[in-house]
């Protein structure tokens, strides 16, 4: 180490070790090296150890086995070095990974929970079109057994008149006193006190009224009611409506808002 | 194979595609060239990735190895920092390089408290280390900036707004004084590792 290299390469040799030297400083060192001379080969020699000690000087650390066996194993298949030797991805961008796996993982959870919601919703919703759908065939049903009642030869039109509680209002009965049916209608009823519901009654010969049914009228003033059944139905000569508490009562008690006979 | 044959030795092998010579050598700088290049990269992923690269190079080119260029040891150090400095231009590639910040600078001259103990176990490394950090500062900076983070010698100079004439001549005494350093070791031990 002591040789006393060339004046100009003692200057270029740290700089060319250091990374820094110049393309025409390199290529003037490339030359020098052809001449052999000892001094400076001698001084480049030593210079390289510098960074070397610099290098040790820090402190070792311990590689993971992982390399030692990726190197091993990509001598072992040359060939095939490439995708052998790549590390992980997950080393490379572990965050980035992770980041996208716990997105995808959350997003098949919501897709889930999304999915159960929709499965609820949904039978609900079917639910509720049943019922819908139900509703609409017991009215089809029921508009068409009122119609084939109407139709039949021995129903009769029973018209009621408005008293002095509703003298505006009226009222019809289809009735048919063979099978002990009939639909009820009526006209500009005054609305109902908190309460209280209208009640349609039968009236036979000799007889107490018997309740046909309670009622409301809607907000055009009109009601209807289908007449199931009635006591002695042949008999039945009136129909009457009176106010009632709601849910009706076995015997009238209130005002009488329409009558009519047959 | 005999696990103490010299580094030499060990290269002439691998380039005959020994691979237990290559495990040898591995086994013996590895830890060592994974110390230089976290210091060179503070990360311990891109520090591994290129300690991978590097050997894997000595495994492909450790024919091209020159006794006239240096050590063994000294040519692995310089393809680790290659690399490294490959792997910094290229991330640097498409975003401006970082104004060297005061605390990048100290990486060196303030070692860590378990590198500074492992030093003052081993006198040789201390007799370098305490030569680099008694660099003068803006020699140690402009040895830091071209060797470490890989800029050029003109980069330096206009990153650190000085003529490119005096940061080749800090360089230079930079160099010069750590060899002097080296010189006192291998006098006071009989040779180089």
């Amino acid at each position: 180490m002591n040789h006393v290299p060339c004046a100009s390469f003692e200057d270029i040799i740290p700089l060319i070790v250091t990374g820094g030297a110049t393309a025409a400083e390199e290529a003037l060192w490339s030359e020098h090296e052809k001449t052999n001379c000892e001094a400076c080969t001698s001084y480049y020699q030593d210079m390289m150890e510098v960074p070397l000690e610099w290098a040790r000087s820090t402190q070792s650390l311990v590689p993971p086995p992982a390399i030692k066996q990726r190197l091993l194993a990509a001598i072992d298949a040359e060939a095939g070095m490439a995708p052998i030797l790549a590390f992980p991805k997950k080393r490379k961008v572990p965050f980035i990974r992770e980041s996208i796996a716990w997105s995808l993982a959350a997003s098949f959870l919501i897709m889930v929970v999304t999915l159960y919601q929709s499965t609820i919703d949904l039978k609900i919703n079917v639910a509720k079109q049943d019922f819908q759908i139900s509703s609409l065939q017991n009215r089809l049903a029921e508009k068409e057994n009122m119609l084939a009642s109407l139709k039949e030869k021995q129903t009769q039109l029973v018209s009621l008149q408005g008293l002095p509680a509703s003298p505006s209002a009226s009222g019809r009965v289809f009735w048919n006193a063979q099978n002990s049916t009939g639909y009820f209608v009526a006209f500009d009823l005054p609305p109902l006190p908190e309460g209280k519901v209208y009640q349609l009654w039968t009236i036979a010969n000799g007889s107490a009224p018997v309740g046909a049914g309670v009622f409301s009228p809607d907000s055009l003033k009109s009601g209807l009611l289908k007449i199931d059944h009635a006591a002695n139905p042949s008999s039945v000569q009136v129909f009457a409506v009176t106010i009632e508490p709601s849910g009706g009562s076995p015997q009238p008690t209130g005002d009488m808002y329409l009558k009519g006979g047959i | 194979m005999n696990a103490g044959i010299e580094d030499k030795e060990c290269l002439k092998r691998i380039s005959l595609r020994e691979k237990e010579a290559f495990s040898i050598f591995y086994d013996r700088h590895a830890p060592m060239v994974l110390g230089f290049l976290m210091k060179m990269f503070q990360n311990k992923i891109d520090a591994e990735e290129v300690l991978q690269e590097t050997f894997w190079q000595i495994w492909k080119k450790s024919a091209a190895y020159d006794v006239s260029r240096g050590s063994p040891s000294a040519w692995l150090i310089q393809i680790a920092r290659t690399r490294g400095i490959d792997r910094i231009r290229q991330r640097n590639k498409n975003k401006a390089r970082e104004i060297h910040s005061p605390e990048s600078l100290q990486r060196m001259s303030d070692p860590s408290p378990s590198t500074v103990e492992s030093m003052e176990k081993n006198q040789d490394k201390k007799l370098v280390r305490v030569a680099l950090e008694e660099l003068p500062s803006e020699q140690r900076q402009a040895i830091q900036l071209a060797y470490y983070e890989g800029f050029t010698h003109d980069e330096v100079s206009k990153k650190l707004n000085l003529p490119l004439g005096t940061i080749k001549t800090r360089i230079r005494l930079g160099m010069g004084k750590l060899y002097e350093a080296l010189k006192l070791r291998v006098s006071s031990t009989g040779g180089v590792a």
